[in-house]
């Protein structure tokens, strides 16, 4: 993927991780890579396709493409408002 | 310098491999080659070994003194890795790390290092972790007698098998001793009733099926546990583990739940919040993992499992096109969806 205004190029494949258990959901060609925006939205560039693997999930194939890396969201009734999921 | 491109054929990597992570998990006091060790460490960085041997309790006592010291643990790295990485690495790395360091790491450093290192904060990244540096040290243990100059590394080899974290200084070293216990189940960091990884000055770490949780989930006894307190609970797999400890039926019942709508292996809940309101949750198992139940608050507006489904994605409903629309992916807690799609299905397509 060409660099875009914007977004910057990561030195890793981590696609997230958990804060409690150091899991994390890793795209594991090595052509893929992975780009952050300033807001922290993340995009996956996999021109061949990859592998995502984590500790405890088991892997998905991706065929080749630019991903948007989207978090499920959950919504807390105390604070009334929607947040991402934090494992 | 001669290239490698094959191993010996009768260079043992199960039984390198079984070593390491029996050093990893080792514990107990410090072993009988400590000093040794340290010299030979500060005399691969060109360093004099240092005079003064200050010994702490745990990592975290560690981090405080380390704190308060002026560090050359940069000097010892770079000069250790810059000589000795570039060699390895360039030659059979893919098949050894295949074989040897994920699985140390995976059972060793993500199980017990870096749940450690969440504990104790920033001051870990100064570090020499002692034991815990077994995963990449299997790696590059594996070459010592084909690549001279991975003798380099014989001081932090030997110091993995003496002790737990370090913090080198020059002329001064902080040593910390190995865990007292570490509790696993499989490959996991686990212990139901106690602390799962202690130190000898009380430095605990605790942990359920893999999972950081404060020590009273982990120490009180399911049955005292007040099944409300889900609720309070932000994080997602400290939740799954409390849901796994107290029993779903148990949370079910003293929330009042009611069912709104099932679909599946999801069914939408209505949980008494016990402050006047009731509002709506999602249940459902982990995929990767059956017998486990997740519960997810989800927004108020939602009636049906399609309507939170769609909420917990990101999903609005005219995204949605089940003919049409492109396919996506959901592993856990993460989706990737074709950038630029307008369209998508309502499910993804593949769910793990």
């Amino acid at each position: 993927m060409k660099a875009m205004n914007g977004y910057r190029k990561l030195n890793h494949c981590r696609l997230a991780e958990g804060e409690a258990t150091g899991h994390h959901h890793s795209a594991a060609s090595k052509t893929a890579t992975l780009w952050e925006s300033d807001s922290g939205s993340r995009v996956l560039s996999a021109p061949d396709g990859t592998d995502v693997i984590h500790q405890e999930h088991g892997p998905i194939t991706l065929p080749p493409g630019d991903y948007d890396v989207v978090r499920v969201q959950e919504y807390d009734h105390f604070a009334e408002e929607a947040r991402t999921i934090v494992d | 310098m001669k290239r490698i491109n094959k191993l010996p054929t009768d260079l043992d990597l199960d039984r390198i491999r079984d070593e390491w992570i029996a050093i990893g998990l080792a514990t107990g006091p410090n072993g009988p080659d400590l000093d040794r060790s340290i010299d030979l460490v500060y005399q691969a960085a060109g360093l004099e070994p240092p005079s003064l041997c200050i010994h702490l309790g745990s990592p975290l006592q560690g981090c405080y003194g380390a704190y308060f010291l002026a560090q050359v643990r940069a000097q010892v790295w770079d000069q250790v890795w810059a000589q000795v990485g570039a060699q390895v690495w360039d030659q059979v790395g893919a098949q050894v790390r295949a074989q040897v360091w994920a699985q140390v790491r995976d059972q060793v450093w993500a199980q017990v290092g870096d749940q450690v290192w969440d504990q104790v904060g920033a001051q870990v990244g100064q570090a020499i972790y002692g034991s815990h540096d077994s995963n990449w040290l299997s790696f590059y243990w594996v070459f010592r007698d084909l690549i001279p100059s991975t003798h380099k590394l014989d001081g932090l080899s030997f110091l993995a098998r003496s002790c737990g974290w370090c913090w080198p200084f020059r002329g001064a070293i902080i040593i910390t001793p190995r865990p007292g216990e570490i509790h696993r189940d499989g490959m996991m960091l686990h212990r139901d009733g106690g602390a799962a990884v202690i130190y000898p000055d009380g430095f605990s770490v605790w942990s359920l099926h893999g999972v950081r949780v404060e020590q009273w989930l982990a120490e009180s006894p399911a049955e005292s546990i007040d099944p409300k307190r889900l609720l309070s609970i932000p994080n997602a797999d400290i939740r799954r583990e409390f849901v796994r400890k107290v029993g779903i039926d148990r949370i079910c019942y003293s929330l009042g739940a009611r069912t709104i709508d099932r679909c599946g292996d999801y069914e939408l809940l209505d949980l008494d919040l016990g402050d006047g309101r009731r509002r709506p949750y999602l249940k459902m198992t982990n995929p990767s993992v059956p017998e486990v139940w997740h519960v997810e608050g989800v927004h108020p507006d939602c009636l049906t499992v399609q309507d939170a489904l769609n909420f917990r994605n990101s999903l609005t409903k005219e995204e949605i096109d089940e003919i049409n629309g492109c396919d996506y992916y959901q592993q856990g807690d993460v989706i990737l969806k074709p950038r630029g799609a307008k369209r998508l299905k309502s499910t993804p397509n593949v769910l793990t």
